[in-house]
């Protein structure tokens, strides 16, 4: 293994895109045995930074010193050979491979010719072990819930033995529960004089696992500082330049005509087990439904067939008294639910297109978008202005192309472009993963004004804060099936904890 | 010591795309310069000859242009599958296809008067074309089967079947494998320019309509977005096997007409050399085009000076027929070569 960094510097960093300045003269410093957080709204340029230090992009300006010495990264490889390694924001696991041979391909470089899988394979048991994080080695990417494959991720990172990780929102798709273990984790690696930088918008584990903070604002560093010395309150206002607080509910829901209505549903996963295992909910119009749970437990299952883009075995669907059930996906978008889906980057939005023409994904079909055959360019494009302009959706035009927007405003197209349709049911699947707080603030308002006009909303998240904040009803999905839903004035995070784990009765379990 | 660094780009101008393109060609030239050269004729001569063959003189623009009509309908056909990211490598088939078919009612049909003839003969290599193209269309939506080996296979089976007429009951009187000459009834009208004739006008029109069906209508857009992520085309409210089945339609279709306007409008006849891998050329030329119908033109013509001139270097230098051949295939290269640039800025760095 490479020698231990005891002492990274960067020194102003400067990378520009066309039109935006990512990086601006950013000093940064790390020491072995600190976990430094990245903290910034999205588009700041936490991840543009980063990919500097690991030698995917070069700067147009600025030095990297490892332990006083002058170093060019300028690929991934040479960032492995000094101890470097990065967990990214959109995972980078190839979908058709196990588990091991993506781990594998990450050990590639000098020895391809002697790959052995079987070591692989030890090595991954051996480090999931040591970690506590639990994977299948076997497993295809591409039959792991979006937690699970962040896990792998990790398992890659350590199996490559790196001494300072970069983690870009590593915990962005992970259950409390994981988030929880992680931070054990990266405490545990700093005490063994290793460095971490961790970025995340969620300023409770920010506090929890740093020691210093970093505040970037528009490519800039605007704050440098210990981070006990602040509050979250604290924390978030120097992000935003503003002071942020989350909206929650108030007032009870009156509502009782039921929107949604999901009846005894039995469907297949990609496993090819039931991972909706008689399933039955009702959302009332007006309503915010939380459906809290593990990933993995069926979410995903869920809000495909409720849009129709996954069959159901049996059991029905209704929409305001009309059966959806196995309705084609298009049908049930123009009886009017509108779904936020989990995966943005690759189902939510197609990263080639430009803004304009992912905003209107859904519409180019209905006037005025478009026209008999043919679509009204003049419409679209005023139409797509006022939404960048509403939602304030970051980038420097509306032909620019989302794969070159920052996480948090492809889900500002997004939900753009859901809520612009004026849904009658909104299916939401983490709508404030991996947004910064501002924008969360700002989601959890547009739910709620949602909410206010009437629309039915099923909120599906792994988040309590958010669930218990806006919420009118949470129901905790496990193994497929409502083990029990609790109402607003009665949920706390150890019931709903509990019942994540899949223990119905506390009595019994005491 | 210096590394090669490749660093992924979002997006690539027009401008520096044009650029790419323009290099990759200029790549390809000089290779094939060497090419000449190493047969012992002077390169410049040779493109001198390419050029002044094909450009330099009335006959020669004009055999040009007959020689681009073809190469513009299987450049359609290749780019609209593309746009959808499918690969129609059956071009060269459904021209053959949509011409027997044509063929068999010019035949087998009656002599109808000329404008309902000429309607009927376009509509049925059409229709042959896009038959043709149905079958891999099927065998991908029902058994997932890879569209670019079905569609190259599919190839030989058309060319087989035309040839078993041509062989058989649609021989010539004098033992030929070509059928007899058409009556004029079935002969595309010359537009008064050698033998330019109205496939050209047929040809120009669709570029014009896909471009306004790709950039400007629903479907357009529903075909981009198909092509671009399946995943998204379903959330979106696609119908993706429709969807590609109507795509492999259109471009059989556009495939088929290729070889009608062949043998209305230049041959007069089926024969086995109605095409000279019209179907494969039309790959590179909607490669290079990027799938912008207009472009596509451009390119058409451009691959259509180099099949002429390369003919007359054949007959004038005593250069090997394999050279046209050898540039078309060096061109491809370049063109795949060049992807490259327009994905990654490639950056020459100090390393170790
Ligand atoms: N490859 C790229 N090409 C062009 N622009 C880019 C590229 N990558 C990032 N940008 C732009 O640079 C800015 C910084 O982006 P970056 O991804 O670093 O933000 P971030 O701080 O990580 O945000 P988030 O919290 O949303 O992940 C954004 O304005 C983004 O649009
Ligand atoms: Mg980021």
């Amino acid at each position: 293994m490479s020698e231990i960094i005891r002492k990274l510097e960067m020194r102003k960093i400067t990378k520009k895109f066309p039109g935006v300045l990512a990086c601006n003269n950013i000093d940064i410093h790390l020491k072995s045995g600190e976990i430094l957080a990245l903290l910034g709204e999205n588009g700041a340029g936490k991840t543009t930074l980063m990919n500097v230090l690991f030698g995917l992009y070069q700067p147009e300006h600025g030095e990297i010193f490892i332990n006083d010495k002058q170093v060019i990264i300028n690929s991934p490889s040479i960032a492995f050979k000094y101890g470097i390694g990065m967990v990214h924001q959109h995972f980078m696991l190839v979908p058709n491979l196990t588990v091991v041979e993506n781990v594998a391909l990450g050990l590639l470089g000098k020895r391809i010719f002697k790959l052995n899988l079987g070591e692989v394979r030890n090595k991954i048991l051996e480090v999931s072990k040591l970690y506590g994080l639990s994977v299948n080695p076997d497993a295809y990417i591409w039959q792991l819930s979006v937690g699970e494959q962040q896990r792998v991720e990790l398992i890659k990172v350590l199996c490559l033995g790196a001494n300072l990780l970069i983690l870009d929102e590593p915990t962005a798709a992970l259950t409390p529960q994981e988030t929880d273990e992680l931070i054990v984790l990266l405490k545990k690696m700093a005490e063994n004089d290793r460095s971490i930088i961790f970025i995340s918008h969620k300023l409770n584990e920010v506090k929890a696992v740093s020691s210093r903070v970093c505040v970037l604002r528009n490519g800039s560093l605007v704050y440098e500082g210990k981070t006990q010395e602040h509050s979250v309150a604290a924390l978030a206002e120097k992000m935003a330049g503003r002071e942020i607080s989350m909206p929650t509910l108030k007032g009870k829901s009156k509502a009782t005509t039921p929107i949604l209505e999901i009846k005894n549903v039995f469907a297949k996963g990609n496993k090819g087990t039931m991972a909706l295992d008689g399933f039955s909910l009702t959302v009332n119009k007006g309503e915010i439904v939380g459906i809290a749970g593990v990933s993995g437990n069926g979410q995903k299952e869920l809000a495909d067939v409720i849009n129709g883009i996954a069959h159901i075995e049996s059991g029905k669907i209704l929409l305001h008294n009309e059966e959806i059930t196995n309705k084609s996906p298009q049908k049930i978008i123009n009886r009017g639910i509108g779904y936020i889906p989990e995966d943005r980057i690759h189902e939510g939005t197609i990263p080639s297109f430009s803004v304009k023409e992912n905003i209107i994904m859904k519409d180019y079909n209905k006037t005025p978008l478009s026209k008999k055959l043919f679509l009204q360019n003049k419409i679209i494009e005023d139409y797509s202005l006022e939404l960048i302009k509403n939602f304030d959706i970051k980038c420097p035009d509306n032909k620019t192309s989302c794969a070159s927007l920052s996480g948090g405003n492809v889900q500002k197209v997004i939900l753009a472009r859901e809520l612009s349709r004026k849904p009658k049911m909104l299916i939401a699947s983490y709508p404030i993963r991996g947004l910064d707080i501002g924008a969360a603030e700002y989601v959890h308002e547009q739910l709620l004004e949602a909410r206010k006009e009437n629309v039915g909303i099923l909120l599906i998240s792994e988040e309590l804060d958010e669930l218990l904040d806006i919420c009118d009803r949470i129901a905790v999905i496990y193994e497929g099936k409502i083990l029990d839903i609790l109402n607003r004035d009665i949920a706390t995070k150890s019931k709903l904890g509990l019942l994540m784990a899949g223990i119905k009765d506390e009595e019994k379990v005491i | 010591m210096f590394k090669i660094k490749l660093e992924q780009k979002e997006r690539v101008s027009k401008r520096e795309e044009l650029i790419i393109t323009l290099s990759a060609i200029g790549i390809a030239f000089v290779l094939s310069g060497i090419f000449i050269a190493l047969n012992g004729v002077n390169p410049f001569v040779a493109l001198w000859k390419v050029i002044t063959s094909a450009l330099g003189s009335p006959y020669g623009i004009s055999e040009t242009i007959v020689k681009a009509i073809p190469l513009i309908f299987t450049g359609l056909s290749v780019a609209i599958a593309l746009n959808s990211k499918l690969w129609n490598i059956g071009a060269e088939g459904q021209l053959f296809f949509g011409a027997t078919l044509a063929t068999a009612f010019i035949i087998y049909g009656p002599v109808l008067p000329k404008p309902l003839e000429l309607t009927v003969l376009v509509a049925l290599g059409a229709i042959g074309g896009a038959l043709w193209a149905a079958i891999p269309a099927l065998l991908k939506i029902k058994f997932k089967m890879n569209e670019v080996i079905s569609t190259l296979l599919l190839n030989y089976v058309a060319i087989n079947i035309a040839d078993y007429f041509l062989f058989g009951p649609w021989k010539g009187k004098d033992n030929f494998p070509y059928t007899p000459e058409f009556p004029v009834e079935a002969r595309f009208s010359r537009i008064g320019f050698g033998r330019v004739h109205a496939g050209l006008i047929l040809a120009l029109v669709l570029v014009v309509l896909l471009y306004i069906l790709i950039y400007h209508t629903k479907t357009g857009y529903k075909m981009r977005l198909t092509g671009s992520s399946l995943k998204a085309a379903k959330y979106a409210g696609i119908n993706i096997k429709k969807m590609m089945f109507m795509v492999f339609l259109m471009s059989g279709a556009l495939a088929g007409l290729a070889g009608v306007s062949q043998i209305c409008g230049i041959e007069y006849k089926l024969h086995q050399h109605i095409s000279t891998g019209y179907g494969y050329t039309g790959i590179i030329v909607a490669w290079l085009a990027r799938t912008n119908p207009f472009i596509i033109v451009i390119f058409a013509i451009f691959l259509s000076i180099l099949l002429k001139g390369a003919d007359s270097l054949q007959i004038a230098m005593r250069l090997p027929a394999a050279v046209g051949v050898v540039m078309q295939a060096l061109i491809l290269f370049a063109i795949l070569g060049s992807e490259l640039f327009k994905n990654y800025n490639v950056k020459l760095i100090r390393g170790k």
